[in-house]
C-alpha cells in the first residue's frame, strides 16, 4: 500500500517536472468570461475586440495573431525548439479568432505571459489562421504581470465594395477601450487590472508567411529609432540581417515592473 | 555568399519591364538596386513563430479566403501558383512600403518601348526611376488601407 503511494507520488513528481504547470507557449483559446477568470502569478492578458459596425463586416469572421517580440533587437522571439523540455512558460504565439459572427461586438481575452508582443498578422474570413505577416511594420504592445491590456478592435472586411469602386479586404483598426472595459463588468478582478495598451507602431521582424505586409495603427506613435550600432546587421557582433531561419535563443523576459 | 553588384543589377532589371517600372523621386539606379536586393532577401524568408521551418510558399496552404484576407497584395498572392510569383509579389510589397511607386506605362508608350532597342529602353527606365512626377496609365503607392477604416458603398439588399 505504502509502496503504491510512493510510486504514485514519484510518477506525479516526474510528470510535474516535464510538464510545466503554467505552460502557455502557444495560446489559442480565449478565456471563458462566463466563469470567474483568475490570472496566474506570472500572467497577464491581451484583450481584442471584433467589431462589426456595418453591413459589410456583419457576419464576417477573422483571426489575428501576436508573437513575442524583442523591442531591443527589433525581432520576433522564436519559441525554442526544446521549450517544453526546459519548462519554458513564456508565451510565444497568440492566435485570436472571432467567435459568434452574428455579434456586433465580441471581446476576446487571451491569457499570456508578460512581455512585449507584436501583431504578427490579421486575416479576415474563416479558417482560424493568419495568412499574412506584418513583418515590414507592425504595432506592438507590452503586457506586464497582472495587467489586462487592451490592444484595440478589428473589423473584418472581405470583398467589401468601396464607395469609389473596387473591392476591399482588410482588418480595420479602431480603439474603444471603454467598450472593452464594460465587457469585463462581470469579471471584477480583470476589470480592476484593465488598461488601454500603449500601442506603438514600426516593429519589424524576420519575414515569414505568405503575404508580407505592413500594418500601421492610425494615430499611434512609432517605436523610437534604434541607434545605428543597435540595428540588426550594423553591429560588429551581429551578422547582417537577412531573411531566413535564425537560431533560436531563449530570451528571458522581465518578470517585475 | 554575397551576390555581386553586377549580378544584382542584372536581376533587378527584370522588374523594370516595358509595361511598368518602379519610381521614387530623386532615386538613382544604385538606390533601386540596394532596395531591390534587400527586398529580395526579405521575400525569401521562412521561419515560423514557433521556431520551426515551414514550407512558406506551398500554394496548398493558401486558401482562397485566407489569400483574399491579405488585401491587395494578398489578392495578388492568391492568384500566384508558383513560388516565384509569390516571391515577386512580396518583393513588390516590400519595395512599395519603402516608398517606391509602381508606374504602369500607357498603351502607346508600351508599344513604342517594344520597338526600341533594349539598351535604349533600359536607359529610359533607369532615368525614369528618379523622376519626381511619373506619368502613366496608373501610379500606385503604398497605403495603409488594410488597417484603416474604409469608405464603403451602401450594400444592396438581397
Amino acid at each position: 500500500m505504502m509502496r503504491d503511494m510512493l510510486r504514485a507520488a514519484a510518477i506525479a513528481a516526474a510528470l510535474s517536472a516535464t510538464v510545466p504547470a503554467a505552460a502557455q507557449l502557444s495560446v489559442n483559446k480565449r478565456a471563458d468570461l462566463a466563469a470567474p477568470v483568475v490570472l496566474g502569478p506570472n500572467q497577464g492578458a491581451i484583450v481584442v475586440g471584433f467589431r462589426r459596425p456595418d453591413d459589410w463586416s456583419a457576419g464576417k469572421s477573422g483571426t489575428i495573431a501576436f508573437a513575442r517580440y524583442d523591442v531591443e533587437k527589433r525581432d520576433m522571439i522564436a519559441r525554442p525548439d526544446n521549450a517544453k523540455k526546459l519548462g519554458d512558460t513564456n508565451t510565444y504565439w497568440v492566435s485570436v479568432t472571432s467567435g459568434d459572427r452574428k455579434l456586433v461586438l465580441d471581446h476576446v481575452v487571451m491569457l499570456v505571459s508578460p512581455g512585449d508582443y507584436v501583431l504578427y498578422g490579421a486575416t479576415p474570413g474563416p479558417g482560424g489562421m493568419v495568412a499574412n505577416s506584418f513583418c515590414f511594420s507592425a504595432p506592438t504592445i507590452r503586457v506586464a504581470p497582472g495587467e489586462i491590456v487592451y490592444f484595440g478592435d478589428v473589423t473584418p472586411y472581405l470583398a467589401a465594395r468601396v464607395a469609389g469602386g473596387g473591392l476591399h479586404n482588410g482588418m480595420a483598426y479602431s480603439a474603444h477601450p471603454e467598450d472593452a472595459r464594460a465587457a469585463l463588468a462581470n469579471q471584477p478582478a480583470l476589470a480592476a487590472a484593465f488598461k488601454s495598451g500603449d500601442v506603438r507602431n514600426g516593429a519589424s521582424y524576420t519575414c515569414s508567411g505568405q503575404a508580407m505586409m505592413a500594418y500601421i495603427v492610425p494615430g499611434k506613435p512609432s517605436l523610437p529609432d534604434l541607434a545605428p550600432d543597435q540595428k540588426l546587421g550594423n553591429s560588429p557582433t551581429t551578422p547582417p540581417r537577412e531573411a531566413g531561419p535564425r537560431p533560436t535563443v531563449p530570451i528571458l523576459i522581465p518578470t517585475g515592473n | 555568399m554575397a551576390e555581386k553588384p553586377d549580378d544584382i543589377a542584372a536581376d533587378s532589371m527584370r522588374d523594370l519591364k516595358d509595361s511598368r517600372y518602379y519610381n521614387k523621386a530623386g532615386a538613382t539606379r544604385a538606390d533601386y538596386d540596394h532596395d531591390w536586393q534587400e527586398c529580395r532577401l526579405i521575400a525569401r524568408g521562412s521561419k515560423t513563430p514557433g521556431g520551426s521551418s515551414v514550407v512558406v510558399y506551398n500554394p496548398a496552404i493558401i486558401s482562397p479566403a485566407a489569400a483574399a484576407g491579405g488585401g491587395i497584395i494578398g489578392a495578388m498572392i492568391g492568384q500566384a501558383i508558383v513560388e516565384g510569383q509569390v516571391r515577386r509579389a512580396n518583393r513588390r510589397s516590400c519595395l512599395m512600403f519603402r516608398g517606391w511607386r509602381l508606374v504602369e506605362v500607357s498603351d502607346a508608350d508600351e508599344s513604342r518601348f517594344a520597338l526600341m532597342p533594349e539598351t535604349e529602353r533600359e536607359a529610359l527606365f533607369i532615368t525614369a526611376l528618379g523622376v519626381a512626377e511619373p506619368v502613366g496609365k496608373s501610379v500606385t503607392t503604398w497605403t495603409n488601407v488594410f488597417a484603416e477604416m474604409p469608405v464603403l458603398a451602401a450594400k444592396e439588399a438581397k
